[in-house]
């Protein structure tokens, strides 16, 4: 049975008329909220002393507040789109998987990355590297000491374990062979997300991660998160606290967020092409190590966005060391900006690197056809569950029957 | 002049004809009316002509072009490390057994997926050029530029022999030419005029 779209219409049309009022309220929230950025601008030892009683009211219930912390830049001011250096090589690496499906024919994951070296001002054509893409079956791979198979979010830890294992390799390819900057660009924040591993786990792997951004700052590559399309809600936080009295912050009035429809970008539709927000400090729980490391979360939005009708605000995630080093920064402000342009709107390393690390359904069904004849060779008999062999009859697919 | 390096990989094909799928820019790239073949498993070689090239879509590109910042760096990314799709359409003259003279005609089989396409060297374009009986099958050719086809490729042929034999070539095709198209004196006319020696 196919979906009944007049089953749905009536929905939709509800729908529709949902959404614009929401957008109505969302534009009078956003009003406040940016008035409030206005009005705590440089207020800076205010919101700090907001956010330290925010975080003990939160630790009494055993929470972290979750927020933004200024730095020592105007937080209402937009900040211009630097020069960039003529000569600027910007790296980026990107990763793909195949998870384990117990309705295939055996039991695998494979990681496949994809990164892509372009140097600005070169004339030359930008390199490109494929790793070996890494084919996982063995039984520890597979299963934890339980013999639970390992879950999807497991294998994308080891996916951007891989991604950043290749993005050091270049930086340290790159940056001390060059004179000029080089940028190292993630696809994504620049923590590891270890919500998903077991406990143990999240300390070993975290530590990796941190030793890999550790190489990456004594390479002098410029790192950063890029996050497209955020959804994030750090300095909305910030300006819920600082609508609040500071005797009022409480368990309660913390739950009660009157902005809680809102989301950053919200706040910054005064960025012009090209112009970058204040930078801020995240809260949060889970960052601590960074911090500890040198690697404090930082992050800005940024305007790629071609013209003023077209803005297109992304999130920035940095390092507290390049927080630390201004002409650094505006290297990177430039270079992401004249990446993003390039595209019209995201910057091209990213873009080819996630090209090169892609794997498409067409790929995928070969490697399995490949698994399928090297079973066969081996004298078994490969077989889909049948549960996945009908689904597949059904959606009107060849199958491979073996 | 070796030209033996692979152009192009056949995509999909028959008797009369295939279509194959090559990078940009490579040097090798083929030109519009070129001899080309396809050599098989079994030792039968296939030759054609090429008669169409294409430059595939692809959203990246087009992608690019509307952004309108482009880069020197960007482009030679697009054009030598992205499999922008080029395809070249062949149509298929004649079949070669190997250790025997060319066949002017069609093979018994086609080539098949992935086979590979090189580009013909002068000696291959004189030997196969002994004959004329593919001028037929190019003429008698459902569209295709069939006429375009015949000049580029009998040009070519006749820019590959010595100046002494280059003439009587060229008369030999016109002559082929003129039985072949008796009943159309305009069109023959305009491919004369064309490969006039």
């Amino acid at each position: 049975m196919t979906l009944e779209l007049n089953q749905i219409a009536p929905q939709v049309k509800a729908m529709g008329q949902n959404l614009d009022k929401q957008i109505t309220a969302r534009r009078e929230a956003a009003a406040e909220a940016r008035r409030l950025l206005r009005q705590f601008s440089t207020e800076f030892t205010a919101l700090a002393d907001r956010i330290t009683r925010a975080e003990k009211v939160q630790a009494k219930q055993r929470f972290d507040w979750v927020g933004a912390a200024p730095t020592a830049e105007a937080l209402a001011q937009a900040y211009p789109l630097p020069p960039c250096p003529e000569q600027i090589t910007v790296i980026a690496s990107d990763g793909s998987q195949i998870l384990p499906d117990r309705h295939a024919i055996t039991l695998y994951y494979l990681i496949n990355v994809g990164s892509i070296a372009y140097r600005h001002g070169s004339l030359r054509k930008p390199e490109t590297y494929s790793p070996t893409p890494l084919l996982c079956y063995d039984p520890e791979d597979l299963f934890d000491a339980q013999g639970q198979l390992i879950s999807p979010g497991e294998v994308n830890v080891k996916r951007d374990m891989a991604e950043v294992a290749v993005l050091t390799d270049l930086a340290a390819r790159y940056a001390p062979a060059n004179s000029e900057p080089v940028v190292a660009l993630i696809d994504g924040q620049l923590t590891l997300r270890v919500i998903d591993l077991p406990f143990d786990q999240q300390q070993q792997r975290q530590d990796e991660y941190i030793e890999m951004l550790n190489r990456l700052r004594e390479s002098g590559a410029l790192a950063a998160g890029y996050i497209d399309r955020p959804r994030s809600t750090f300095v909305v936080a910030l300006m819920h606290l600082a609508s609040l009295p500071e005797n009022g912050i409480t368990d309660e009035a913390l739950r009660q967020n009157p902005f809680r429809h809102l989301t950053d970008t919200d706040l910054f539709d005064f960025l012009g092409p090209g112009e970058r927000s204040a930078i801020f400090a995240v809260k949060a729980k889970g960052t601590e190590k960074y911090s500890y490391a040198g690697h404090g979360i930082h992050f800005f939005y940024l305007n790629v966005g071609l013209s003023a009708a077209a803005p297109n605000r992304v999130r920035v995630e940095i390092p507290a060391w390049l927080v630390n080093n201004p002409p650094g920064l505006d290297c990177l402000h430039a270079a992401i900006v004249r990446q993003a342009r390039l595209t019209g709107g995201y910057p091209y390393v990213l873009a080819r690197a996630h090209e090169l690390a892609i794997i498409s359904t067409e790929e995928r069904q070969a490697v399995e056809m490949m698994l399928a004849v090297e079973m066969r060779r081996q004298g078994l008999a490969p077989s889909l569950s049948a549960k996945q062999y009908n689904k597949t009859l059904l959606a009107g697919r060849e199958s491979f029957r073996l | 002049m070796s030209t033996a390096l692979p152009v192009g990989w056949v995509l999909r094909s028959s008797t009369v004809g295939f279509a194959v799928g090559c990078r940009i820019l490579q040097p090798s790239t083929p030109n519009f009316g070129d001899l080309v073949k396809v050599p098989l498993p079994d030792g039968l070689t296939i030759f054609g002509l090429i008669y169409d090239v294409q430059v595939r879509d692809d959203p990246a590109v087009r992608q690019l072009i509307l952004a309108g910042e482009m880069e020197p760096e960007a482009i030679m990314d697009q054009r030598e490390n992205r499999l922008v799709p080029i395809e070249l359409s062949v149509l298929v003259v004649g079949y070669q057994r190997q250790g025997q003279p060319p066949v002017q005609g069609l093979p018994p089989q086609p080539p098949i997926s992935l086979d590979t396409l090189t580009l013909c060297d002068e000696a291959d374009i004189r030997a196969f050029t002994q004959g004329l009986d593919y001028l037929r099958l190019v003429l008698n050719a459902a569209q295709i530029p069939g006429d375009e086809l015949l000049i580029a490729n009998l040009n070519r042929a006749a820019a590959v022999r010595p100046l002494e034999t280059r003439r009587q070539f060229l008369l030999d095709a016109g002559r082929e030419l003129a039985r072949l198209l008796s009943f159309d004196l305009v069109r023959l006319d305009g491919i004369l005029k064309r490969i006039k020696p």
